[in-house]
């Protein structure tokens, strides 16, 4: 791998919840001791489910929470440890897109002053170049001029997303949180949103993270994969390696459980039981314990270490650690 | 002024406007008795001078000559213990109500809201701060309090306002935190924070605004209360000084009269309970109307 843009090591996130009239404060751990590297220019893939910890990771990058520990080393600097004054300078550099434009969008701007908002805030543009600089942002996510004065809410879900996308890009960003940009939008409108977003990539060389519950969209756009349960990174590598042979029981599951674009095609079927544990309070040992069909002894009783399998494939099971590797 | 108007009063604007006027009548007939009183009183105050039989009379210039005169044709409500048209002098005194009582709740939007929407928007110490100081504000017994202040400033309109606005922003602080809490929540705000905007441009341009609507609509309905306070301030002899007048200071003096000349009294306490009771009322239709439990249909 390259120099990566982002260096991540151990991050871990907390929230608390309780409140001090309710007795003890527990925390919940929302993110544990998750490390990764983003290349730059690549499309950085974070799947799982609801609850996951996915998007606290994104919300942790762009510092929207403040994570308990860990490290964030974005583009060579020490992220984590930079003054409000400092980073608010510094958010140029990173940028978001949420899942739905309708709540990223405030109700009460139009599209112009929704786009002008971070370059005002950031810049010294003004007037007349302020302008033609909304209008070029426009028209790079393919929006007419004439939508300046729309409200959100007069714009179809897919042109709020792409105002959405135009804002987030308006600072040149070089790195990019996509936290399920287009699972609020319909089914034809995300393959557009997916394909700007890759042509946005290649023009001007961004980096993403694709937070996303849709595999087929994933493996689509992404390059490397992080496969995530219970705030933890259970499997991570190239994504043709993950699609090809995944070797978490999980991952397994989740991939069994997309559907199949050829008929007929024979991949069986893993049903998970039960629902995802609580992370206010989760299983001992692995975490994945509860819900999975190869589980044995050991497992409630020692947590996994995420093992190197290949030179770019690593995987937290007991099996993958004992060399045995459950065949999908 | 009609975008003013939608940006703060947004979806309440929508939701009232489009309906026509006379099945808002018929459907509401009590909102509908209310908003004529108000335009009228609006009306009389704004062109007293105009509509007044004696505008020096209202002004405050005795004619002792007519003391005491019941109400005819000649002197539509009679005449005070000076021979002052009563009418006219209601007419003046609708002016300084309505002044005050539209600003004593500005001066309450413009000191509460912007504190409630910090409280909200911080949380914390700056929230426990801000809220508990609105509790001590609160813990005094709001006449009493202007009483003082008011007897500490002088006799003024401007010490009456300031009197007066004491008590009455905290209720707006206390109003706008919890909208500015769920807020504070939205996506929009940290997607604010993430293009690096300082938090006090976030209060601004984004919570004051998407807060203000509903606050803005229970603050018109209080203008109400607030004449009422300002009467009431008036009627013990803090009101305006002499010759203005002042519907407080007018019942208070034809209370001496009011078994001979009960008309001194009655009139402009007339002109209190009718402003007050009709801002209260369209107060209530405001609210049944933007309340989605009770208002029924929604689109």
């Amino acid at each position: 791998m390259d120099k990566p843009l982002i260096r991540i090591k151990n991050l871990t996130v907390d929230y608390a919840s309780g409140g001090f009239l309710k007795g003890v404060t527990r925390n919940v751990r929302a993110l544990n001791n998750v490390s990764l590297d983003i290349a730059p220019g690549i499309t950085f893939g974070v799947v799982g489910e609801s609850g996951c910890g996915k998007t606290t990771l994104g919300r942790a990058l762009l510092r929207l929470v403040e994570p308990t520990e860990g490290e964030i080393v974005f583009d060579g600097q020490d992220w984590l440890s930079m003054n409000q004054k400092t980073l608010r300078g510094k958010r140029r550099d990173m940028q978001i897109i949420f899942q739905n434009p309708t709540s990223s969008l405030d109700p009460r701007m139009k599209t112009f002053g929704l786009i002008a908002e971070p370059l005002r805030a950031q810049t010294d543009l003004r007037g007349e170049p302020l302008k033609a600089r909304v209008a070029e942002l426009l028209i790079m996510v393919d929006l007419q001029e004439d939508q300046m004065d729309r409200r959100p809410r007069e714009l179809s879900g897919g042109q709020a997303q792409r105002v959405a996308i135009a804002r987030s890009l308006a600072l040149s960003p070089k790195f990019l949180v996509l936290d399920e940009p287009t699972s609020s939008l319909d089914v034809s409108v995300q393959a557009q949103i997916i394909n700007l977003l890759i042509r946005l990539q290649k023009e001007k060389g961004l980096t993403y993270l694709f937070i996303s519950h849709d595999l087929p969209v994933v493996q689509y756009i992404s390059q490397w994969l992080a496969v995530m349960y219970l705030g933890e990174i259970v499997e991570l590598s190239p994504s043709d390696f993950i699609f090809r042979n995944a070797l978490h029981p999980y991952t397994q599951a989740l991939l069994s459980a997309t559907p199949q674009p050829v008929p007929g095609s024979k991949r069986k079927r893993i049903v998970l039981e039960g629902n995802v544990p609580s992370p206010a309070n989760p299983p001992s040992g692995c975490t994945f314990h509860t819900r999975c069909p190869l589980v044995f002894e050991r497992c409630p009783k020692e947590k996994p270490k995420l093992v190197q399998v290949s030179e770019e494939h690593w995987a937290a099971c007991h099996l993958v650690g004992e060399g045995q590797f459950p065949s999908s | 002024m009609a975008s003013i108007g939608k940006r703060w009063f947004g979806d309440i604007a929508g939701k009232l406007e489009g309906k026509k006027p006379l099945k808002f009548f018929r459907r509401d007939p009590l909102a509908a008795i209310a908003v004529l009183i108000i335009l009228a009183v609006f009306i009389g105050a704004i062109f007293a001078p105009m509509i007044a039989p004696y505008p020096d009379q209202g002004a405050g210039i005795p004619v002792i000559a007519n003391k005491f005169k019941p109400p005819s044709r000649e002197f539509l409500m009679g005449t005070d213990y000076l021979g002052r048209d009563i009418f006219s002098r209601i007419l003046y005194g609708a002016r300084i109500s309505l002044a005050m009582g539209v600003s004593i709740v500005a001066l309450g939007l413009i000191i509460g809201l912007p504190l409630g929407a910090i409280a909200g928007y911080f949380g914390g110490w700056t929230d426990e701060f801000i809220m508990r100081l609105t509790d001590v504000f609160l813990a005094f017994p709001p006449l009493l309090l202007a009483i003082a202040v008011s007897l500490s400033l002088g006799r003024s309109f401007t010490s009456n306002l300031i009197a007066i606005s004491v008590t009455w922003w905290p209720w707006y602080t206390r109003m706008a935190r919890p909208l500015a809490l769920s807020i504070r929540e939205r996506q929009y705000i940290d997607a604010a924070k993430s293009m690096g905007i300082n938090d006090w441009v976030i209060i601004i341009r984004h919570v004051i605004p998407n807060i203000a609507g509903p606050v803005l609509v229970e603050a018109t309905t209080e203008i109400g209360l607030a004449i009422l306070t300002a009467a009431g301030l008036s009627f013990i002899g803090l009101g305006m000084p002499p010759p203005a007048a002042d519907w407080g200071e007018m019942v208070a003096s034809g209370r001496l009269y009011i078994f001979q000349q009960w008309w001194f009294a009655t009139f402009p306490g007339l002109a209190i309970l009718l402003t007050a009771l009709a801002f209260n009322l369209l107060g209530d239709s405001v609210h049944e109307h933007t309340n989605p439990y009770t208002s029924g249909k929604r689109e």
